[in-house]
């Protein structure tokens, strides 16, 4: 089934405990980890000791005191998003860490409102909910593993979620989470994460959307 | 059979502290609202989404003073590079005029070669990381406009990462000089014998 891939945003995402008013645009030009004049355009949207926003051309960063967030769509950087990351922790190295998220969202745009449908209707079958609902329809699946059981955690889960796309009608949002718990707010383990993993978290994700996908055709 | 998850989700609302921590953690990762915001509309095997924006609770809620609320902020890109080929270069050797680099392709592992190219290929603010030694990646593909226009390009972006600092260098000759004294090495200035 032809589809086109709309849209494709990468983020990272960090819990822990943060300041935000550091991440600032000077911030990270004093430390080169963004260009000067990237740094001179940025569009600061908020900066206090709660709550920290701002963007530059190909990045936008969002920090909160438990939560850090930084998301492009632009794909010529997604390598070098997790370079900012690395870069700004090896600096704030006594940063308390809890669980990291390395996310890939998707937007497909489908051929056809049929093929749309068919997707929807295969990923989750509206047979299971005649009787139960009126015109059943999806609005959002969100599929893990492996599977969690009582008593038992992994270190490293991954959440799909599928959903109609806003972006592109009609169209499939699939957002690929891959989920690290951190154990003893060990940053190093996260740096060392993004090292060796975040190329192949890229691809993996893909490869998820593909394979979901790939099911329609 | 079909929403393994579902269950596994419930039970760990129900169970631990632990667990908790671990569902509300997954929770906190979705920043929808950018990436995939209300849609306009949509029928049959997908829901009409009008109603998402009535009674649910938004994904992301940043309590903040009035004075400091803003709508969110969403991507609204002029334009789209389109990644037809992408490589990963180290520079060898640099001169005014021209940059010789190592590449592989990581669209299709396994493929090395040395390239050059002029310098006028690397931005000016990137000009003081091409040093031997400096990393890079190279992008080939489509320059999509908004307005529609497709050009082909191609881009050469430095990798920014932090210079060794001080206390970096002094930890890492402590570890070396411990491991030469476990090999029972003797050092004699900068080389080392056994």
């Amino acid at each position: 089934m032809p589809k086109t891939l709309e849209f494709d945003l990468a983020s990272i995402i960090i819990l822990g405990s943060f300041n935000p008013a550091i991440f600032h645009p000077i911030w990270f030009k004093a430390n080169g980890l963004i260009r000067p004049e990237e740094a001179d355009k940025a569009k600061l949207e908020i900066t206090n000791p709660m709550l920290s926003i701002f963007g530059i051309e190909w990045f936008k960063l969002q920090v909160e005191t438990n939560r850090f967030v930084v998301q492009t769509d632009t794909e010529t950087h997604f390598e070098l998003l997790s370079d900012l990351v690395i870069g700004t922790f090896s600096l704030l190295d006594h940063t308390p860490v809890k669980a990291m998220g390395l996310n890939r969202a998707m937007h497909f745009k489908m051929d056809s409102e049929e093929s749309w449908n068919a997707f929807g209707d295969k990923i989750a079958p509206q047979d299971v909910w005649q009787g139960v609902l009126q015109e059943p329809g999806l609005l959002s699946l969100v599929m893990q593993g492996p599977k969690q059981r009582p008593n038992q955690r992994s270190e490293k889960l991954i959440n799909v979620r599928v959903e109609p796309s806003s972006r592109t009608i009609p169209g499939i949002y699939i957002d690929v989470n891959n989920h690290f718990e951190i154990k003893d707010n060990d940053l190093q383990k996260v740096l060392n994460i993004l090292k060796e993993s975040w190329r192949d978290v890229l691809i993996n994700s893909r490869k998820i959307a593909d394979e979901l996908m790939k099911e329609n055709d | 059979m079909r929403i393994p998850t579902e269950q596994a989700i419930a039970q760990q609302t129900v169970g631990t502290t632990e667990h908790a921590i671990t569902e509300q953690a997954i929770d906190e990762y979705i920043i929808a609202p950018n990436i995939n915001p209300v849609p306009e509309g949509s029928q049959q095997a997908f829901v009409n989404d009008s109603a998402r924006g009535s009674t649910e609770a938004p994904r992301i809620v940043i309590e903040l003073p009035p004075v400091f609320r803003k709508p969110p902020v969403t991507f609204q890109p002029q334009h789209r590079f389109r990644v037809l080929q992408k490589f990963e270069g180290t520079v060898l050797e640099i001169s005014e005029q021209e940059c010789r680099a190592l590449v592989r392709d990581l669209t299709s592992p396994g493929y090395v070669e040395e390239v050059t190219f002029s310098i006028d290929e690397i931005s000016a603010s990137d000009r003081s990381l091409a040093v031997p030694g400096g990393i890079f990646y190279w992008y080939l593909g489509y320059d999509d406009h908004i307005e529609g226009q497709r050009y082909r390009s191609s881009a050469i972006i430095f990798r920014r990462v932090p210079a060794w600092r001080e206390k970096d260098l002094i930890k890492a000759q402590k570890k070396a000089e411990s491991l030469i004294e476990r090999l029972g090495w003797k050092r004699e200035d900068s080389s080392f014998q056994r």
